[in-house]
């Protein structure tokens, strides 16, 4: 992937990144920041176009943006003019404009944010406008959800609420989640599979597979291993 | 121990009462409230010392009171007018005028400035056009507008139109390129397209810098109208204040003018409330 800017040489972003996220997997991109991670996630959306290289949802080719592949942003991305419900109906309407109450209304109580559902972005915190934006996607029904560091603005607290929050969503709908984070803790925590890169230009390290059978527990012995690992090919 | 205690908190209620008093009995420049109350005064004194001025020269005659007549010649003019319904004609003339040369801008305002912000084939066939005529004062074009469309009303609204154009086509504009980049990506991903995302997103996320334009347009066209009116129109106030001076009748000039200021002013608070109602999902950067 290689960036052309204004009035500036081009710079290349990604270098050889290969890799296949199975069905129902949650895999996370984990590297520094200039790693090109939230670059291959837009790609993977199909909100930017690489110079070079494909990316396949199903062996089929991504050349643009599709309801198959939902985005949780960092900056959650709620349309402020909506209250949190009409968000969630925004991105449960079809087509042709039609859509299910009753699944709008589920999706907000399994991202526990029915009771909030009159409200407008602007009067949410932080944690509570990326539950809604998570609900919105969820109401999109994709098949994959590619994450953009939805948890970085968080405080630690309300982020690891939401942590376990989408592990019991993703864990009863077994959708595919593409996660990219900046943060080990976050990914061992997370993740089957954790696909670590490093900077300038992006490039593939290593794949660590995590084993550790759910419900995870924080800070237990078999994460903190799994951190290790990745903190030890990280410094190779 | 715990008397001391109770008497300590005594006096801190005491201290939060007599700062509850002093925020209803503030009189400081601090005060918003007292503020309002204080520019009110300094406006009625303005018109007292006028008036007194007027009463001063009754006696020693420095200056022509024809030229410069009084608060109360004035008004006394203005309920002169109102009764005979004169000056209400004069008004709805201009105000209809500003209404609907405001909305004949609209649509081909907000068409282009979002068409222009949002297509590259819009931008490459209407921009270069559009910003030629841009630079024009409208008022230079007034006269062309009198050739081709008449004395009659329709030249008056195109060029109340003309002004109002590119005020609200500007705001548009920047509004619709401004559009937060993750809003669109958000909308692209959830599958909105076509004319979908013009409706459901485009508008509704410019439609409070809209509404601004639509604001300011309507203030540029009351004072656009004036001018106007001066030159082509038998009813309106531009047209009344004309009228009255070639009959040297001052008190109707000032009348016409504070008619035309009052309503401008009128109009824009009267939005701006509507404005600050509607549009309360804005977020207010407080930065």
């Amino acid at each position: 992937m290689v960036f052309s800017r204004p009035k500036q040489p081009p710079v290349q972003i990604l270098k050889s990144v290969s890799f296949n996220v199975g069905e129902g997997e949650f895999v996370c991109l984990l590297g520094p920041s200039g790693c090109g991670k939230s670059t291959l996630l837009n790609i993977a959306a199909g909100l930017l176009k690489p110079s070079a290289g494909t990316v396949s949802v199903d062996s089929k080719i991504v050349t643009g943006p599709g309801r198959d592949r939902g985005v949780v942003f960092q900056e959650y991305a709620l349309f402020p003019w909506l209250t949190v419900r009409q968000n969630v109906i925004l991105g449960a309407k079809s087509a042709d404009g039609k859509f299910d109450g009753d699944k709008v209304d589920h999706f907000l109580i399994v991202t526990g944010m029915y009771d909030h559902r009159d409200k407008l972005p602007k009067e949410l915190s932080g944690g509570m406008k990326q539950r809604a934006a998570i609900a919105r996607t969820l109401a999109n029904d994709p098949e994959i959800i590619l994450m953009d560091e939805p948890f970085g603005a968080l405080d630690p607290y309300t982020r690891e609420a939401l942590q376990d929050q989408l592990i019991e969503l993703w864990s009863g709908s077994k959708k595919t989640i593409l996660f990219v984070t900046h943060s080990v803790e976050e990914a061992a925590y997370l993740a089957g599979t954790v696909i670590l890169l490093k900077a300038h230009p992006g490039e593939l390290k290593a794949t660590i597979s995590n084993e550790v059978a759910w419900p995870r527990e924080r800070a237990s012995e078999d994460l903190i291993g799994i951190e290790r690992t990745i903190r030890s090919v990280e410094r190779t | 121990m715990s008397k001391e205690r109770s008497t300590r908190l005594d006096t801190l209620e005491n201290q939060l009462d007599t700062l509850e008093k002093k925020r209803f009995a503030d009189f400081s420049l601090q005060n918003q409230n007292a503020m309002r109350v204080y520019k009110l005064i300094s406006l009625v004194a303005f018109i007292a010392a006028w008036q007194l001025l007027d009463l001063v020269n009754g006696h020693f005659n420095f200056y022509n009171p024809l030229l410069f007549p009084s608060p109360l010649d004035i008004a006394t003019r203005a309920a002169a007018l109102w009764s005979t319904g004169v000056l209400q004609n004069h008004i709805v003339a201009s105000v209809s005028r500003v209404f609907i040369g405001t909305l004949i801008a609209f649509p081909l305002a907000v068409v282009l400035g979002i068409g222009i912000a949002r297509s590259r084939l819009f931008e490459v066939v209407f921009e270069p056009v559009v910003e030629l005529i841009r630079p024009i004062p409208p008022l230079a074009v007034l006269p062309l507008f009198i050739l081709w469309f008449g004395i009659g009303e329709l030249s008056k609204l195109m060029f109340i139109a003309f002004a109002a154009f590119y005020i609200i086509l500007t705001n548009v504009m920047l509004s619709a390129v401004n559009i937060d980049v993750v809003l669109v990506r958000a909308a692209r991903t959830l599958g909105i397209n076509g004319w979908r995302f013009y409706r459901e997103i485009v508008f509704p996320a410019i439609s409070p810098d809209l509404f601004i334009g639509v604001r300011l347009g309507l203030s540029a066209g009351f004072v656009m109208i004036v001018a106007a009116e001066f030159i082509a129109a038998d009813v309106g106030l531009g047209y009344m204040i004309n009228y009255a001076r070639a009959f040297f009748r001052v008190s109707d000039m000032f009348v016409g003018a504070l008619t035309i200021g009052f309503i401008g002013f009128a109009v824009n608070m009267v939005l701006v409330r509507i404005e600050r109602q509607i549009f309360s999902w804005r977020v207010i950067d407080e930065r």
